[in-house]
Order: structure tokens, then C-alpha cells, then sequence
């Protein structure tokens, strides 16, 4: 396989893909207040990824190599499992729990780990892999400003009680609920995929492309009301000649209309519909590095405008 | 510090508990048992229970007694407060000085041999001492004996301190009390040699304390030899592990700082420290934990609330935030500083004073608490440009290496630090003669409320441009840089256009709001004019002094009111609005001009709605109405809508600065 990168926008309506747990659950804002923009980090991305694989592969797919290691698992009394049972789960499936080798033995079963890589300490059998698709943080294109809003909920927090005088105790109303919400965003997210590590851990075409299907399923079937209804809007697969080349940041070559005064304004986009995404500026990078690419392949959502036109293979997801 | 200049007295103060708030209890009852190992037959007496300290009034006016611990007294036999379970021995003990829990005193009474187990598990832990099974014995059944005298079931706290008399050991037996003595500290009346006094030699009491904490870090590794180098200063000797109890943000139960390969054991191979590099992680661990303090708890509420939503902000006040605490010290920026002794005894006396917490009658020293969030004081040693300000905010719970690091503001100059106080002093000022002319009458309690408030920067900060930003904000703040006005319009615009919704039931806290906007601008301004370093305002113009402007506004004449920008534009509107809807009040019997006119159907108020329902429309509501206005008032209009028609691009552009004056013209109209 190729070294190359990955580009994928993909936008959110009505919740915050990943909140800022040291900021009261707000959106995580890596830039200045005056910039306005909000971010995404990569841990949160490879969590829908995993989850796609795992809800679609849950016996580890063919030759069982598409198990996901880090993952939630729970013991039938409700606590959760650590690294090396997590671990024996899987090896004991592919029938090589009496492995000596586990470090391979768990990145040929398991897909994460071939693709991002792991750190995995367990006394003895510590080892650390980098992996060798590594996601950036995702920006969004434009500034976005969250809501703070609050609803109710008609059960009270506690049961009510009837004391020995007979009166009742306890909360007789529902509870208020709090939440930063975001309306309408658009984010773009880069990732590298690099050939030689891919070679260390066994990572190949097929996870490649399990990946990319991952990376816009995944995001579609995300399911928790917090984060928002998240649609793939663009993915763009570019693949090099030179496993030592690349052309870096594709993110900055995109870039969404209308511009911040209409986002800081009284009526910003609340919609796929209001936004365009221009990309003459990939375009153009592309065109210039023509020689140095393998191969471009894009998956672009039918309901995204778009200006400038896409280099390469436009493909279609089943 | 470590090597020299102050008194091993006052290190000892300083690395151990024993001046703590919380050390207290365990001083009013010491149980000392005099070992006397000099002599060929070895004799053990327990002294009678002591009070290492005296019951005092809490204060002048109080009836309540509260027991406080003689600090001099327990130097002598210094102890830490563990903060892992301290049923069990923790650490490593230089002199053999227990704190002792209810439940050991529950235990100590059934047998003697709980306290046998007891003396066991911290003997083994303690350096230096040796002492036969039949001596341990001995001394467990006296300590048996003595407390169950003491122990009457309501909860106690203890120390047993076993005062060993041995050749060169930090216990002696002296003729005299050491009274006046700094060198020494007094444990109490010897049992065995009547008239005489069993002391301690502080020095080599500070000897043994530093001795354990080196034992401390040898627990995760110890090297010796030629080829072992301290990773600060490059000594080449001894170096043990830089596991520090005192050091809990570098924790091996922590997995994260090590390589994962890594056994806890092996510390040493990743930091180590030579005998006196340790001795100053130590000591400096140890001033870093007194020296911090949590955040107030008012202002971590509103720190972690929603600054565009004025209901949120609100509804947060009522909630439970995470707490916040916060540490700053001074260090001076050259190292070749402190080898002059001048600087050095000022050095030693600032870090003094630091600790005190209290300032000393003297002005010079500032009260840092209103930048930082947190109790501190600037001593005036330390207030000249050659020391630097470093501060830390952290969560979590650091007991247990849990720590969630927020923010580290560092290299702050005392003179900015200063000039940041005099100007937020300023504002807090300001903001209550605003409230004032808002008000017809401020109580005291207001007055205390907003003076509070208004004078703490991490407040000013957070509630104008929100909690994501706050600690990036006052680093900016810190170090002079340039702060933008457009995100604190935007949010003060949007709390103001949430609260104009229940006009006129909520106009006490859109008043509110005013108070917050005029003086955040006027903060702005005294900040950009003596503190930042570029004087550039985001393209911004500052409006004059609304006191100044109101005047031109409302009273001055015609031909020469001038209206700069939008800010200005929004501000003469507001005021002109409410002296307009004073009038149509009372000529419609009691309707909300506003409500009734401007903002139908729960619309939100904006330049142009302002413009097209409410200026423009005067002179047709007046004569619906047959209201009486005057010529001035319609002339002013006329001027404002004049105005309006020249800046109406900038207003778009600009609409939450003009929204935010409108408000303050809206509430400051007489």
C-alpha cells in the first residue's frame, strides 16, 4: 500500500461532537476569542470508526482479523473490563490465547491496532506501536458560537418516601437539565497514512478501505443525542508515488462560503443547504503535485455544494 | 533555602505539619515515652499525657475555646499529615514521632498488643532507630496503659513521640528548659532523672527528617558509584528516584509520565536526584502545597458559566462546580540572584511572609487575591522586576496524583501584577457609583456584592468573553498583550437582548448588565492606556465617558452633538428611547413602551428595529396618544435619526456594540 493523507468534512446540526469536560461540556476551542472557531480531536473521530467496525464486524469479519480492542466491555456485574482482559477476549476467540508473541497476535486480529496503532501495558507483555493512520485535530471552517440551553425532566431525581408522620419526602418535581448545544457546523479533519509503519503492524489496502467506509459510516451512524446528527459531507483519499513525500494540510486548501461575518453575524447557516464548500485551492495543489501522485479517489455527499472541481476517482459508497 | 539562611527550626516548620490547621488536634495529646539508652540498664517511662499548646477564645467577642498548637514545641518532633490512609504507616519517619487516629486509640485500649503492631509497622519505616522486641514490649504496654486512662470514647487525635536518648541523637537530656533556645525545641520533664528536661537538638532533628525523605525517594530507586549523574545539577555520587510524597503531580501509581515498559521500582532511571536536589524537591513540593489554596467558591460558579446566556449564568450560580485550585510563587529570574546575602535573606523573608498568608501592617506588601482568584499576598521583597510571578491553576483530586492541570501563567511581572491590581481597585469603584446612578439607592450589602466582584480579574474576564477562554485571557492580561473588544460586546449584547425579552419585570438584572458593560469598557480602556503593550483597540474607538456624552446628548446643544460610531449611536438612542417612554407611560395608562410598541410578537431588539418602530414612529405614537412632547426632545430625535441614516453600514457591522450602549442609554436616562 501507499503512504498518502486523508481529507473529510463533515458537518453537525444541533449538538457538539466532542465536548470540553474541563469547560462544563462546552465545545473544546483550541484558538483565541477572537478567531471563534471550535475543535474536534482525533481521539473522538477514531471512536466512531471503532464503533462502525466493531457493530459491523462483531466476530471479527473474515479471517478474523477485524476485532477492535479498544472498546467498552462489561463484566456480567457491570464492571469494566481492563487492558488484558480485553485483550484475552479476543486472542481466546482466534484460539491463541497461549500466544508468546501477543503483541502480533493482536495486531493481526485486531483492526485498531493495525491502524492506529496501541499502547498496551500489562506488566510483563508491555509494548507501545504507533500507528500508521494518525488523525489531526478537526477545526471547523468558520466560527461557531454554542448555545446554552436547559429543558426539563419529568422524573424527580429521587423516589419520594412517606415519613412515620405520614408526609411526604423527597423531591415531588422533575429535574432542570443544562447543555451547551451547537446549531450548524461544518468541520474538516486531515489524517497521514504512512506506508512504512503500515509495514510494522500489517496494515493493508483492505484496512485502508475499511477505514475511509469507517470514516463516513461511521460519522452517519453515530448515535447519542449530545453529539448532534453528523453528516460526511466530503472524504478525499490522496495516495503518493514516494512513500517519503507529502503534499500536508489539505484541510487549508478548503474552505467554506459564506465567509466569518456571515457565521459572527445575527443570522448565520443553520444548514447543508446555506453553506459551499470551495475547492479550487485542492484542486489546484493537486494538479501541481500531479506527478508525485498514485492515485485521488473522493466521496462527496449529494446535498454538498461545491465550487471548483475535484481531481481524481469520485466514488460512491453502497 | 535548603542550605542555608534560615534556621533548621523554621525548615522544619516549613517541610512538615506541624504549624497545619489541622495538625492541631493531634498536639492536645502528646504521649512521650522517655527511652533512655545511655545507661547500661535501659529504662522506659511514659511522661503523663501533655497539651502541646493552650485553649484561646476564637476571637474577642467569642464564647468558644479553640485549642492552638505551641509550633515551637512540636518542631522537635515533626510529623506529615498523610493523605492516603492513615490507619496505615505512610512514608518514611526520621524520628519516631506517630500521629495517632481514634481507631488506633479504639484499638490501643482492648491490648497491648495493638499497640505493639502499631509501633511495629512505623518502627520498621523509621530511620535510625533500633530497639529490642523486649524494649517494644515495654513500651507498648506503657502506651496500653496510658491511653486507655486518656481514651473515654469521644473521638481523639494524638501523637506518640518515643524519645530515645541515645549517644549524638537528636534527644537529650539537659538541665535547664530550653527556654528562648531557637536551636532547640522542649518535649517535657524527664520521669527518671527528677528536675531534669528531655529536649530536642533541632539541628539534628532536621538532619534525620531529611535523611527519611531521601529514604523516601530510594523507595523507587537508588544508585550509587562513579557513572550516576543528578539530572539537575550534574553532582555525580548518590541520586535516588524523584518520588517525593510531598511531589504528588509525579506520582508511579500515575502510569502516564513513565514509559509504559516501566516498573514504579525503576524510577530512579527516568529523574534522579542527588541528596540536596532532592532535599529541594522537597522543600519546595512542600511551600508549592501550602502555598495553594482554593479558588473562591463564588467565583468558580461563575467561572464555569455560560457568558452569552444571562439564564444560564444564572442557573450555574445555583449549581455545584467542580472546585479550582490555585498556587503562585515568585522566583527571581537570574540564578547568580541569591548568592548575594542581601537578596538572599529578602528572598527567604518573602517566602516567610508568602506562607503568613497575612500581610504585615506594611503597604508595600500587595494583596495579589483579586488577580488571582485565591488568598496571596505579594511581599514587598519580592515586588521588584527582578522576581517573576509563576501561577498554577489545577482540578482534581491531588491526594491521589489526580490532577487535571488548567492553566500556568508564568513570567508575570510584580509591576504589572501591580498596576493590574491599581486598575481593577479602579473599576471596582467605578462600578459602584455606576450602580448608583442606575439606582436610587445602593445597600451595603449591593455595594460589598459588586466591590467583590468587580475588583476580581479572573470575574471581569470570565463573565466578558466566557469560561473557554478565561485562563487564556489572563495570561494575556498578565503579560500586557493586546485583548479584543467585538467577543465581550458579543456576549455582554447577547445576555442584555435575552433579559430585554421580560422587560419590564427583568430590568433589575438588565441593569445589572450596564453596570458590567461600562465597567468592562472602562477596564478595557485604563488597560490598553497603562498596561498593553500595543495601544490598538480591534479598530475600535473608545465612546467618551458616558457621564460626558449623556450630558452632550441630552442637554447640550444641538448644533454641537457629535456622534462618533455606532457605540455612540446606540447610547444616545437608548437614552433618547426611555425619556420618550417615561412620557408614553404615563399616556397610555401604564404600557411598556418597548413591549408594547417596539418589540411586538416577543421579537428581539435590533438597530433597525430600534430605528423603524421605535425612532422614526415618535412623532405618530405622540399624536395618537396626544402626547405632549417637547421641541427639544423631537429636535434630538431628529439628530439621532440623522445619524442613524449616516452610520447604518457601521451599525450592521457593529450591532452588538450598539445594542450594549443602547441598554446603558436605555437605563442611565434621568
Amino acid at each position: 500500500m501507499n503512504s498518502g493523507e486523508i481529507l473529510f468534512v463533515k458537518c453537525v446540526k444541533d449538538g457538539i461532537p466532542n465536548r470540553d469536560p474541563l469547560n462544563e461540556s462546552d465545545a473544546r476551542r483550541l484558538f483565541g476569542e477572537d478567531d471563534g472557531r471550535i475543535s474536534l480531536s482525533d481521539v473522538s473521530i477514531k471512536r466512531d470508526v471503532r464503533d462502525f467496525v466493531l457493530a459491523r464486524y462483531p466476530d471479527g469479519g473474515k479471517n478474523q482479523r477485524n476485532f477492535v480492542f479498544c472498546r467498552q466491555e462489561r463484566t456480567e456485574d457491570g464492571k469494566l473490563l481492563g487492558r488484558q482482559k480485553l485483550a484475552e477476549g479476543i486472542l481466546d476467540i482466534v484460539k491463541r490465547k497461549a500466544s508468546k508473541n501477543k503483541r502480533d497476535d493482536l495486531m493481526a486480529s485486531t483492526f485498531d491496532m493495525r491502524v492506529f496503532g496501541a499502547v498496551y501495558s500489562v506488566g510483563k507483555e508491555s509494548f507501545n506501536q504507533t500507528g500508521p493512520v494518525q488523525f489531526g485535530w478537526a477545526h471547523s471552517l468558520h466560527p461557531a458560537e454554542t448555545k446554552y440551553v436547559q429543558g426539563t425532566v419529568v422524573m424527580p431525581g429521587k423516589d419520594i418516601k412517606v415519613d412515620d408522620a405520614g408526609e411526604q419526602q423527597g423531591n415531588k418535581q422533575g429535574t432542570i437539565w443544562t447543555t451547551y448545544t451547537l446549531p450548524f457546523a461544518v468541520f474538516a479533519m486531515p489524517a497521514v497514512v504512512n506506508a512504512n509503519i503500515a509495514e510494522d503492524t500489517g496494515m493493508d489496502k483492505d484496512d485502508v478501505d475499511l477505514l475511509l467506509e469507517a470514516l463516513w459510516k461511521g460519522t452517519q451512524h453515530r448515535q447519542a443525542r449530545g453529539r448532534g446528527m453528523q453528516q460526511p459531507l466530503l472524504m478525499m483519499h490522496v495516495e503518493y508515488k514516494d512513500p517519503f513525500f507529502r503534499i500536508g494540510y489539505l484541510e487549508d486548501f478548503v474552505t467554506v462560503k459564506p465567509g466569518r461575518e456571515a457565521w459572527t453575524g445575527g443570522t448565520p447557516p443553520t444548514n447543508l443547504s446555506e453553506v459551499e464548500l470551495d475547492v479550487s485551492g485542492l484542486e489546484e495543489i493537486i494538479a501541481k503535485n500531479k506527478k508525485k501522485i498514485a492515485h485521488v479517489r473522493y466521496w462527496v455527499h449529494p446535498g454538498l455544494k461545491m465550487s471548483g472541481s475535484l481531481p481524481g476517482e469520485r466514488n460512491e459508497l453502497d | 533555602m535548603v542550605e542555608g539562611g534560615i534556621s533548621p527550626g523554621e525548615i522544619l516548620r516549613q517541610v512538615s505539619d506541624v504549624a497545619a490547621v489541622n495538625a492541631k488536634g493531634f498536639l492536645a495529646n502528646v504521649f512521650v515515652v522517655e527511652i533512655n539508652l545511655l545507661e547500661a540498664e535501659v529504662k522506659i517511662e511514659a511522661l503523663p499525657v501533655q497539651e502541646w499548646g493552650e485553649y484561646q477564645l476564637q476571637s474577642p467577642e467569642s464564647k468558644k475555646e479553640v485549642f492552638v498548637q505551641d509550633v515551637d514545641r512540636a518542631m522537635g518532633t515533626p510529623f506529615v499529615i498523610p493523605s492516603g490512609n492513615p490507619l496505615k504507616p505512610q512514608g518514611r519517619y526520621g524520628i519516631p514521632s506517630y500521629l495517632v487516629y481514634d481507631k488506633h486509640f479504639q484499638a490501643f485500649t482492648k491490648e497491648a498488643e495493638e499497640v505493639k503492631k502499631y509501633l511495629y509497622g512505623r518502627l520498621n519505616r523509621t530511620i535510625a532507630v533500633e530497639l529490642t522486641e523486649a524494649q517494644i514490649d515495654e513500651i507498648a504496654n506503657k502506651l496500653h496503659e496510658i491511653t486507655s486512662k486518656v481514651y473515654k470514647e469521644t473521638k481523639l487525635l494524638g501523637l506518640i513521640v518515643l524519645a530515645v536518648l541515645e549517644k549524638d541523637g537528636p534527644f537529650q537530656l539537659h538541665e535547664t528548659m530550653p527556654l528562648g533556645d531557637s536551636s532547640r525545641s522542649y518535649l517535657g520533664p524527664s520521669v527518671m532523672h527528677k528536675g531534669k528536661h528531655l529536649v530536642a537538638d533541632l539541628e539534628l532533628v532536621k538532619e534525620r527528617f531529611w535523611e527519611a525523605k531521601l529514604a523516601e525517594g530510594a523507595e523507587m530507586g537508588e544508585r550509587e558509584g562513579g557513572e550516576v549523574v543528578c539530572y539537575f545539577c550534574g553532582h555525580e555520587d548518590r541520586v535516588v528516584s524523584s518520588y517525593c510524597k510531598a511531589w504528588r503531580w509525579f506520582t508511579p501509581t500515575w502510569k502516564c509520565p513513565l514509559p509504559v515498559s516501566m516498573k514504579p521500582e525503576e524510577l530512579v532511571e527516568t529523574i534522579a536526584l542527588c541528596p540536596a536536589c532532592y532535599g529541594a524537591l522537597t522543600y519546595g513540593a512542600n511551600l508549592f502545597n501550602k502555598l495553594t489554596k482554593p479558588l473562591d467558591y463564588w467565583l468558580t460558579k461563575e467561572l464555569f458559566s455560560p457568558s452569552a446566556s444571562a439564564a444560564g449564568k444564572e442557573m450555574s450560580r445555583r449549581g455545584n462546580p467542580e472546585s479550582v485550585a490555585g498556587c503562585a510563587y515568585a522566583l527571581p529570574i537570574l540564578d547568580n540572584f541569591l548568592e548575594d546575602e542581601d537578596d538572599r535573606l529578602g528572598f527567604i523573608d518573602g517566602v516567610r511572609t508568602m506562607l503568613g498568608r497575612k500581610p504585615r501592617g506594611n503597604k508595600m506588601d500587595v494583596h495579589l487575591g483579586d488577580l488571582t482568584g485565591f488568598e496571596m499576598f505579594l511581599p514587598q521583597e519580592m515586588d521588584a522586576d527582578e522576581y517573576r510571578l509563576t501561577i498554577m491553576y489545577y482540578s482534581g483530586d491531588a491526594g491521589r496524583g489526580d490532577i487535571h492541570l488548567r492553566a500556568t501563567v508564568e513570567d508575570v511581572m510584580p509591576s504589572v501584577a501591580r498596576q493590574l491590581k491599581e486598575i481593577t481597585g479602579n473599576i471596582s469603584d467605578f462600578a459602584v457609583d455606576l450602580a448608583a446612578s442606575l439606582q436610587y439607592e445602593v445597600s451595603e450589602k449591593y455595594q460589598g456584592f459588586l466591590k467583590r466582584r468587580y475588583s476580581s480579574l479572573p470575574y471581569l474576564l470570565t463573565t466578558a468573553y466566557g469560561a473557554p477562554y478565561t485562563w487564556k485571557m489572563l495570561s494575556t492580561v498578565m503579560h500586557r498583550g493586546n485583548i479584543s473588544r467585538r467577543p465581550f460586546l458579543s456576549n455582554v449584547s447577547g445576555r442584555m437582548n435575552e433579559l430585554s425579552r421580560k422587560l419590564p419585570d427583568g430590568f433589575h438584572e438588565l441593569r445589572s448588565e450596564v453596570v458590567f458593560y461600562l465597567s468592562f469598557s472602562e477596564f478595557l480602556k485604563k488597560y490598553s492606556d497603562a498596561v498593553a503593550l500595543e495601544t490598538g483597540n480591534g479598530g475600535y474607538e473608545w465612546m467618551r465617558d458616558w457621564r460626558e456624552f449623556q450630558g452632550m446628548v441630552a442637554e447640550g446643544p444641538m448644533n454641537e452633538i457629535v456622534i462618533n460610531d455606532p457605540e455612540e449611536l446606540g447610547f444616545a438612542a437608548g437614552h433618547l428611547v426611555r425619556l420618550f417612554a417615561r412620557q408614553y407611560w404615563h399616556a397610555s395608562n401604564g404600557n411598556d413602551f418597548l413591549k408594547h410598541r417596539v418589540m411586538t410578537f416577543g421579537s428581539s431588539l435590533t438597530p433597525d428595529v430600534i430605528w423603524k418602530r421605535a425612532l422614526s414612529r415618535m412623532d405618530e405614537y405622540a399624536r395618537k396618544l396626544n402626547m405632549k412632547i417637547s421641541d427639544d426632545l423631537r429636535q434630538r430625535f431628529a439628530v439621532v435619526l440623522m445619524e442613524y441614516s449616516r452610520l447604518k453600514n457601521e451599525t450592521h457591522k457593529e450591532r452588538d456594540a450598539f445594542m450594549a450602549a443602547f441598554w446603558a442609554g436605555y437605563a442611565l436616562a434621568k
